[in-house]
């Protein structure tokens, strides 16, 4: 609601900003011929016009239209050679209804090397010059975008330095902020490969307008290009049937009325004010059925592009499997989802069910989760199950009800040691004569280091983040293709729950394959848990739990001072249990054992007290606390720290 | 400490034994595997990513010569589906490779000038010039080579010959991957961890990618400030109160744990010990090329593929990226096959000299062909080429692979298969086999129907075993 009013407040305010441009422009008068031609007696000095068809719909009177869908551009052969060391401007009228390359002239091959000016498929300008693609060039982005289906005068000055400092971008006569990718240009952009309109190698072409491209063998200033717009303008409006006059009038106006100008920047103002309170509104994708369905038809022999046009078909449960009320009317997916949580459908309610329940006990009460196919093997309690998805079904889908009677029953309350036979008897537990004892799964392990240490951020919600990962995964293989490299989050990012974590399908995060999570290119709903050296590795070394060891290690030292009690605490914080005297015996000729290496090298204190980022201040620098976050390392290792009892 | 007095050496009796030499059998295969005799105890496979052109390699087509820049005839494309990159080209002129051939070795087998190292070893290759797969982009058809389907999420082949055959050395992983990128094409076609994936099948068995830096495997390296003798007392620690526990719950899970902790101090000894290559001698170090001095080069990864070779890692796979040449192709050509050539005509003499070439069997290809005909300008000395599915060239080598066989042959536009047409499963079902599996009777059980690398295809081809 809030959104709405605000919305309809910037409406508002643009719909008046309109009417007074409009006003303005409607008093647009002819300017005077002296004016005009005090315009037209203005030398653009240009090296190089390339001044397209007359008959062309432009705001000059005369453009080139770039209109085939995959065109490979305009070719000016040698047209004009831009150098690194030598000043040059590029002055032009773009009409974008597709953005690309409006000029390039550039080398077709992987060094690139040459000029261009691109438009980002973001509507951002980008320059090159480039000698050798990314290691020896310049390319500056714009902060601004080039609008589509509107023209914009454009020109790109270059002072000859070799720096992004030496070029400066103007819309419309007013100089652009950039950002500067690169800065490294040492060699020449000379190249054989011809000059192009409208298109370089590798990029789509631009598609639209492209109007009064002239270069000039200097940078132009302000001023100059004023001049070279208002030359370009009245050009057009001194010819009587100038094409697209509107144009050329809102941009005469642009140049020559300093009120009319005004209106249209607070006018830009408040479109942008409102782009941004509509992209702050968090939206929900909605399927919709379509007003008159697509009709479908038999495949022939299954060929996607051979359907056969007597043979449609319609929607249609298997006719054995029918319930419900028989429609006589083309059935949608809300008569699918009807059927699927059908009472007389039991299939639903049990898999959800048994998914619960093996999230629980660790097995299913069907094995195979995901499979409950004649080919599966039978549950082992079938009455049970069928219990349960009745109980759940009648409980109106209760999940939480559910989750409650299954924790609460005297099943799962079993403890999980057991006899040996137990074990090897039924190693799966699937007669539940014991409680269930299985490894965490991989987002719950770090979850739960971190939660033990007192890292975890609670947040809920939010983007996704991304939590420490050794350094050039992503660039290795992918070579930055995509997202670029990975850029590590901070602060309270690093530490949250790894239900958060960034997912590239193409190269995971290593530590989540490495603990089973399933890689998302197939649906897997259940998981291996696999138990490998690389595991052990991972929870050994990786900084995220040698972080969180030396933070479980802070936390215990501020519940205490004692040794006795630091290892207690440390232990239980894990392990919800109180150690055995066995247990805090090896943990503390653990300690007594890193102590003394410690005391004896200051250095490795300091270096195993500062992995991660997280930092603790140099008095708290002390072998002492090195020891304890040892022992909370081999803590946060234990089979039962990771496993679930 | 009462009854958990257990130090390391009672550990280590849990531990499952290392089996490196021949009479052992290899641990945690599965039971009844290897089904018949193998030929080969271990592959490796150099992958040429981007898919290197046959024409400029393998597949002499001296024909062309004279209809170069003529059109490709109808007949040949019969109306071939093209990519987006060259269907919009109004004309497909031929262009025939400006690399010279020559017949190498008794065998007489053809290659080109880009290969003078490979070349020498002619009478050990078999070149199979009729690969053919049904993908006509890098992605579908690398993940059609490695797992058998196009779309991605099945097991690849080394994670399932680790999971058939276990491997024969437990303080190393049975599929090991290394990555390196030419210098022909700079910015060519990624790689995804899922190439080397295990898909449904227990992630143990995926590849374990080896990197060029300090730290050849993830997180192998202790943290800054732990020693080795800290890492040590650790385990000792931590292994101590696994087996207590393990003592109350009984849960054999815990044991596995301790061996697997074990296993992970072994790791950090036997991984450096396996990338340190400073016992190399001079003389096989200059054999391997001057790159081999610099970690993540291929020639360094054959290095390393023939150290790991030595030490029982069951399936090496190396992917060599750059090999898609859609323009400036001779130049580029001639630059990945200088970081190439000499480096793979090394581990084959390698692995020759030690004798190790009898059971290690040799892959060497990419994932589908290029194209006749000419992709962008055509000019006397440069041209570019296109994918092409329909055939293309590969060669294997080793372990019970004829050598100084030409297999197939294509018709003389290199476009299609005239005779001895193979399948990318067939090259699969083949290399189970020399490994000793039925590749049908590998399966595994997923989303109720029983899944193998070959699905329902594949066909050993017997005409070019040894």
């Amino acid at each position: 609601q809030q959104y709405q009013s605000n919305v309809s407040k910037v409406d508002t305010a643009i719909k008046k900003l309109q009417g007074e441009v409009e006003e303005r422009f409607s008093q647009f008068q002819r300017p005077a011929a002296d004016e005009i031609a005090e315009s037209l007696a203005f030398d653009p000095r240009s090296v190089l016009d390339l001044e397209g068809d007359t008959n062309n719909n432009s705001i000059t009177g005369r453009s080139y239209a770039l209109k085939e869908p995959s065109h490979q551009g305009l070719g000016f052969g040698e047209g004009y050679t831009f150098r690194s060391n030598k000043a040059f401007s590029v002055s032009g009228w773009v009409k974008p209804t597709s953005y690309g390359a409006i000029l390039s002239r550039m080398a077709a091959d992987d060094t690139y090397q040459g000029f261009d000016m691109l438009i980002n498929p973001d509507g951002r300008l980008s320059v090159h010059l480039i000698h050798d693609w990314p290691k020896n060039a310049i390319k500056i982005t714009t902060n601004q975008v080039i609008l589509k289906n509107r023209w914009t005068h454009v020109v790109v000055s270059y002072g000859g330095g070799s720096h992004a400092e030496d070029l400066q971008i103007y819309f419309n006569g007013v100089e652009q902020n950039f950002g500067v990718d690169a800065d490294k240009l040492s060699g020449s952009i000379e190249t054989k490969q011809e000059l192009l309109l409208g298109f370089r190698h590798q990029t789509p072409p631009f598609k639209g307008q492209i109007a009064g491209v002239q270069v000039f063998n200097e940078t132009l200033i302000a001023d100059e290009i004023k001049g070279v717009i208002k030359h370009d303008l009245a050009v057009a409006l001194n010819h009587h049937n100038a094409a697209d006059p509107e144009a050329a009038r809102h941009h005469w106006l642009l140049q020559t009325d300093d009120e009319y100008l005004q209106l249209n920047r607070r006018l830009v103002k408040e479109q942008v004010r409102k782009r941004a309170i509509e992209s702050s509104i968090p939206t929900v994708m909605v399927m919709k059925e379509a007003e008159s369905p697509r009709a479908t038809y038999v495949l022939d022999r299954g060929q996607y592009d051979k359907p056969i046009r007597d043979e449609e078909i319609y929607p249609k449960f298997p006719a054995v499997l029918e319930f419900g009320d028989a429609a006589n009317r083309r059935l949608n997916r809300l008569d699918l989802a009807q059927w699927i949580t059908h009472r007389n459908n039991p299939l639903t309610a049990r898999v959800a069910v048994n998914r619960i329940w093996s999230q629980l006990f660790g097995v299913g009460i069907h094995k195979t989760v995901e499979d409950f196919g004649i080919q599966s093997p039978q549950p082992t309690h079938i009455e049970l199950l069928d219990f349960l998805a009745v109980a759940f079904v009648d409980s109106g889908w209760d999940l939480k009800r559910l989750i409650k009677m299954l924790v609460t029953s005297a099943t799962y309350r079993q403890s999980s040691h057991a006899v040996i036979d137990s074990f090897s008897d039924d190693p799966q537990n699937l007669r539940l004569a014991r409680g269930s004892r299985f490894r965490l799964s991989a987002e719950a392990i770090r979850d739960n280091a971190l939660a033990i240490s007192g890292l975890l951020s609670r947040r809920v919600g939010g983007p996704s983040v991304k939590p420490y990962q050794p350094d050039g995964l992503w660039d290795e293989l992918a070579g930055g293709a995509g997202e670029g490299k990975y850029v590590m989050d901070r602060d309270e990012n690093l530490y949250r729950r790894s239900l958060y974590t960034y997912r590239k399908r193409t190269v995971p995060h290593p530590t989540m394959s490495t603990f089973d999570a399933s890689s998302r290119e197939i649906c897997q709903v259940g998981r291996q848990r696999t138990n490998t050296p690389l595991q052990a590795l991972a929870l050994l070394n990786d900084k995220t739990y040698v972080e969180a060891a030396r933070h479980l290690a802070i936390r215990t030292v501020s519940q205490t001072s004692l040794l006795k009690k630091q290892i207690e605490f440390a232990f239980r914080s894990a392990t919800a249990r109180r150690p055995m005297l066995w247990e805090v015996d090896i943990l503390t000729a653990s300690y007594q054992q890193a102590l003394v290496k410690f005391q004896e090298d200051p250095d490795e204190v300091a270096e195993y007290l500062t992995v991660g980022v997280r930092q603790i201040p140099n008095s708290d620098v002390k072998p002492e606390l090195a020891a304890l976050a040892v022992v909370c390392s081999m803590i946060l290792n234990l089979d039962e720290t990771i496993t679930r009892e | 400490m009462g009854k958990i007095g257990i130090g390391t050496l009672a550990l280590n009796a849990l531990l499952p034994s290392t089996s490196q030499s021949d009479d052992q059998p290899s641990s945690n295969g599965l039971f009844g595997l290897p089904h018949i005799k193998p030929k080969a105890k271990r592959v490796i496979y150099m992958f040429q990513s981007g898919a290197p052109s046959q024409f400029e390699l393998f597949d002499y087509k001296p024909k062309l010569i004279d209809l170069q820049r003529t059109e490709l005839p109808a007949s040949i494309r019969q109306d071939q589906r093209l990519t987006g990159m060259t269907s919009g080209q109004k004309s497909f002129p031929i262009a025939p490779s400006i690399f010279k051939f020559k017949q190498h070795g008794q065998s007489g087998t053809w290659m080109s000038e880009l290969l003078p190292y490979t070349s020498k070893w002619a009478d050990d290759l078999c070149v199979i010039k009729t690969m053919k797969t049904e993908a006509i982009n890098h992605d579908p058809a690398i993940t059609f080579c490695q797992t058998g389907f196009q779309l991605a999420g099945r097991p690849s082949i080394g994670a399932w010959v680790a999971y058939g055959l276990g491997s024969e050395n437990q303080d190393l992983p049975g599929y090991v991957v290394m990555v390196s990128r030419g210098t022909g094409r700079a910015a060519g076609q990624p790689l995804y961890d899922r190439l080397w994936g295990s898909g449904f099948l227990p992630t143990k068995y995926q590849g374990v990618k080896f990197r060029g830096g300090n730290e050849p495997v993830l997180y192998l390296e202790n943290p800054n400030g732990c020693t080795t003798q800290l890492r040590r007392n650790m385990l000792d620690g931590i292994n101590q109160l696994n087996r207590g526990r393990y003592e109350q719950v009984h849960d054999p899970e815990i044991l596995t744990r301790i061996s697997q902790y074990e296993l992970s101090f072994r790791m950090q000894s036997a991984v450096p010990d396996l990338t340190d290559i400073s016992d190399e001698t001079e003389e096989t170090l200059k054999m391997y090329g001057p790159s081999v001095n610099q970690p993540g080069t291929y020639a360094r990864n054959c290095l390393l593929a023939r150290r790991m070779a030595e030490r029982g890692v069951r399936f090496i796979q190396l992917f060599h990226m750059g090999w898609d040449q859609h323009n400036n192709l001779p130049d580029h050509m001639s630059k990945q096959c200088h970081d190439t050539d000499q480096a793979s005509a090394a581990l084959l003499s390698d692995l020759k000299q030690r004798g190790l070439l009898d059971d290690t069997l040799l892959v060497w290809g990419g994932e589908f062909g290029r194209t006749v005909y000419c992709q962008g300008k055509l000019t006397e000395k440069n041209y570019g080429r296109d994918h092409h599915p329909r055939n293309y060239s590969i060669w294997m080598a080793g372990g019970g692979i004829q050598g100084g066989l030409t297999y197939g042959e294509t018709d003389d536009f290199s476009y299609n298969v005239v005779e001895k047409p193979v399948e990318v499963h067939d090259v699969n079902a083949t290399i189970m086999h020399l490994l000793g599996i039925q590749h049908k009777k590998l399966t595994y059980r997923f989303q109720g129907r029983d899944f193998r690398l070959t699905d329902v295809h594949g066909h050993v081809i017997h005409e070019i075993l040894s």
